[in-house]
Order: C-alpha cells, then structure tokens, then sequence
C-alpha cells in the first residue's frame, strides 16, 4: 500500500521525531510548538524532498517524546511546562530526598500505560465520538463553566484562587488581542516556567546525592488501577475539550481517586501527559479539532486525513512512546548522577536567560513585556500558596468568553 | 512581614503589567496595506498588525455573533472574521486586525471595524 520510499521517509521522520522531541523536552523553554512554528513555515521547502505523511510521523514521534522526557527538567530543574507544573511538588520532594530518579522512572511509567490507553481508547474516538460531538459542542460553554467552577470550589482560598484565575484570564485575553507571533509563547513560559526558576533561584536549594540503584514499582494494582482509570476518563475529555489540558486532567483525575501519595500521582500525571497529547491527534482526525500545537501543525500539514494515516501515526506514537521510557531512563540517570556537582543556582539562573532569549527572539519585545507581566503572576501565585493550574485561566477565560452563548 | 510585603508588591506588579497589556494595542499602530497586498507573501506575513480599507461586499453568519465578511478594495477581495452583531453589508469600513492562515486562506481577524 505504502511504497518503499514512503516506508522509509517515515522511519526517518520517526527516528528525527525522537530527536527533536528529547531536545524540546530536556531545554526548558524550547516547546514542541516552537519546532513545530519552523516546520510550518518550511512547508513549502520540505515538501520538495518529503511526502506530508512522514512529516506528520515526525511530528507525532516528536510530541509523543516530548510528553516523557519535559518531566526530566521538571522535576530535576524545577523548570516545568503548562502540562508537567504539578510534577513539581511531588517530584522536588522526592529530589531533595535523593529520589528524583524515582520520581522521573514513575512519570515514564505512566506515560507508558498512557499509550496503553490511547491504543485502547482510538476506536472510541474513531467511531463513536464523531457522534456524540455536535452534543457535547453545543453545551461547550456550560462544560468550560463547569470545569472553571469546579476548580475554584475545591479550593480552600477560594477568594484568592479566583483572584488568580481572574488575574490569569485578564492575561490571556490582553495577550491574544496583541498582534504577536507565537502569542502562548511568552505567556506560559512566564506564568509557569520563568516564575518557578525564580522561586527555585531565591531558594538556593541543596540538591542531595542522588540514589540511582534499586529501583521498586511501588504502587499496588488495585491503586494503579484507579488512577489510570481515571486519568484516561479526564485526559480523554481534555483532549477534544477546548482550553482544558494536562494540569486540569490531573486535577480531575486526583479528586475522583483521592489518591494523593507521591509515586501514585506521578504515574498519573506521566500517564495524562501522554493521553492529551495522543487523543489530541486522533480527535483531529475524528472531529477535526486543533486541542494542540501538535495537532493544528499535522491539521496543516495533511490536507487529506485517511485512517491509513492515522493508523500509521499511532504505530509511530506507540514505537516512539516505548523507545522514550529507555531513552528517559538514560537521561534521567546522567541527571541523578551529576545533578549534585551543578552549581544549581548557575545553571537556574542560565536557565532563565536561556528562556528569555528564547521568548525574545520568537515573539519580539511586545511577547517580552507579556513574558514579564506573566512572570510577575506566576510568581505571586507561588508565594501566594495558590495552585498553578489556576493560572490555566488565562487559556479558561478567553474560551468562555468565546463560547459565550449569547 | 517581609515576604507578605514582597508579595503585595509583585500583586501590584502584575496589575500594572495587566493593565499594561490591555493599554498597549492602543499604541501600536496597524501596517496599512490594500487588499490586493493581503496574498502577497513579501508584504504580509500572518500575525502582521494590519489595517484594510474597503466596503463590505458579502456577509456570511457563521454563529449568532461571528461573521466572515469580503471586503472588497481596488479589486481585490479579502475576507474578514469579526466577533459582531450588527449587519455591516454594503459599508465601507477600516479593518484593523491581524493576518491569519484558515485552511491555507489568509484573512484577517478584526480587532476593531470603524465606519467610514
């Protein structure tokens, strides 16, 4: 069916894929979208020497890749994304007590299972959703409200959770009117990474010698099989649902198990990463809607979407999937080893130029001055004891605003 | 005492930032193209801050409060997506907003439609 260079313009896309996908994982502020932007804009270039097939493979190997190795700088750096924040809590602990290779082998665990799940999950996606959908997208607001609600509620601060989720809102609605290039740039690399580097720089934390040996699954059946259950329940809604990702999935998914130990909700979060970026490409395919970077990107570059195509993409996320678990491994062992011999406040404060540079060069100085006041939120929302994945406002507010019925 | 101090300054930090933020499209000033210039990819790149003189030849629904409009200008056409109400058909107007790619179509996204 698929000619022999076709195969192997695939395989290579896959194994570029896997590349790339370690590189924007371990560089903090380098997001998979921001590959995707050149890949995009080199379409016409690219599509001299590559069929539309193995570019999308790439894409799909590199973003799958991405989900189990950005927990690495996560949990190692205290620099996470929008999807690995809540890894951090759990996983700086567990550092500072010299079990960070720990904490990473458990989040690769559950990416693992995730990909598990969205094999399980693609024929639901594939056949029944479609029909369910034009339901689901008629009640989009009241479903945005609900779960905007039902984050405030269970907080105990409710005053200041909406303080930030009103502050965060106002951001991303300000942030989207400029005329910006890579608009969520800036914005989630303030509010999520460049705040926790600076926390991280103010505390100067001593990051201890690291256990690197006898690792143990430590999590009993009947517990794994709660939170993956529902982990798939909340990540297979976040993936199709607008404005909801990763952190409000795991947020869900940790109330309806009330499983709150570290190991248990690192296997969640590693397990949902995965899910929402995975069913995002097949919702593209089945309801042709762009929930991420990653999906938008395959939407532009495929202009016909057979299942021939999927079912060669989710070999490609699975194989890349599997490859990520040993190659995050790796990484995450040369982390552990060397971690204590980095000068952790240097590498931080590197770290956070690196990031600037980055958002600087992409998005100019007007994505610069949305960096900082995105900083200045993210930072007050640490000090201020209140959950990050409140600061998902600022993509919440902007969808309710657009869903509003009237 | 010290941290909540701190705190409360980088609250108002933020707040000044927001603020900021909401002021500052008032202050950029829109590249203004023609129409025809719109599909040529030396004069506009998507995300470009742009405004478009012209009139309103053709109005399409898509949701109670979403329209495409066609603008039309020195003979070219260029569609417009706008978050309005009232009907707009036959004006001639000034489109400021930014260039955007929809299934391989650029058009621009209104921030702000002022009648001529």
């Amino acid at each position: 069916m698929f000619s022999p260079e076709l195969v192997s313009q695939i395989a290579l896309g896959f194994f570029l894929g896997i590349i790339a996908g370690t590189f924007t994982g371990f560089v903090p502020g380098i997001h998979i979208n921001t590959l995707a932007l050149f890949i995009v804009s080199s379409l016409a270039w690219l599509s001299r020497y590559f069929q539309p097939l193995p570019l999308a493979s790439f894409i799909a190997s590199m973003s799958i890749t991405h989900t189990f190795i950005d927990f690495i700088p996560g949990i190692f750096l205290g620099c996470p994304d929008e999807d690995t924040t809540l890894s951090i809590l759990p996983g700086h602990s567990m550092l500072l007590r010299g079990k960070g290779h720990q904490a990473v082998i458990y989040t690769l665990y559950g990416g693992l299972f995730g990909l598990v799940i969205i094999l399980l999950f693609t024929p639901v996606f594939v056949y029944l959703l479609p029909k369910a959908y034009p339901y689901i997208k008629s009640l989009m607001f009241f479903i945005l409200f609900f779960a905007s609600t039902y984050l405030l509620w269970r907080e105990d601060k409710k005053a200041l959770a909406l303080l930030v989720f009103l502050l965060s809102g106002f951001v991303g609605i300000s942030t989207l009117s400029l005329p910006l290039k890579e608009s969520l740039l800036p914005m989630l690399t303030g509010l999520f990474g460049a705040s926790s580097l600076i926390i991280s720089i103010k505390k100067q934390s001593k990051i201890p010698k690291q256990k690197t040996k006898s690792f143990k699954f430590d999590i009993k059946k009947k517990s794994l099989a709660k939170i993956l259950g529902s982990g798939a329940f909340a990540s297979s809604l976040c993936s199709f649902l607008p404005a909801l990702g990763s952190g409000q999935a795991a947020v869900l998914a940790s109330d309806i198990t009330q499983e709150n130990s570290k190991p248990e909700f690192l296997v969640l979060l590693g397990s949902i990463n995965t899910i929402v970026m995975g069913l995002s490409i097949i919702s593209l395919y089945s309801l042709d809607v762009k929930r991420t970077g990653s999906a938008a990107t395959i939407s532009q570059i495929l202009a016909n979407f057979p299942l021939s195509y999927l079912i060669v993409l989710v070999v490609v996320m699975s194989l890349s999937g599997l490859l990520s678990f040993f190659l995050g491994k790796r990484l995450s062992l040369f982390f552990s080893r060397n971690i204590n011999k980095m000068n952790y406040k240097r590498l931080s404060l590197f770290i956070l130029f690196f990031i600037s540079a980055v958002v600087f060069v992409f998005s100019g100085w007007l994505g610069f001055v949305v960096f900082i006041v995105s900083a200045f939120l993210g930072v007050y929302t640490i000090l201020s004891g209140a959950r990050r994945t409140l600061m998902m406002g600022c993509l919440m507010l902007p969808a309710l605003l657009w869903y509003f019925p009237i | 005492m010290r941290n909540s101090k701190a705190k409360n300054l980088i609250l108002l930090a933020s707040l000044v930032g927001i603020l900021l933020l909401f002021l500052l499209p008032n202050f950029i000033k829109p590249k203004k193209i023609s129409a025809c210039d719109i599909n040529n990819i030396n004069k506009t790149k998507e995300k470009d801050y742009v405004q478009v003189q012209g009139s309103i030849i053709k109005e399409i629904n898509l949701t109670e409060s979403f329209k495409l409009l066609t603008i039309k200008n020195e003979g070219c056409l260029v569609e417009v997506t706008c978050n309005c109400k009232s009907s707009l058909l036959n004006k001639n107007v000034s489109v400021i907003g930014k260039v955007q790619l929809y299934e391989n179509k650029t058009q621009i996204n209104a921030d702000r439609i002022i009648k001529n």
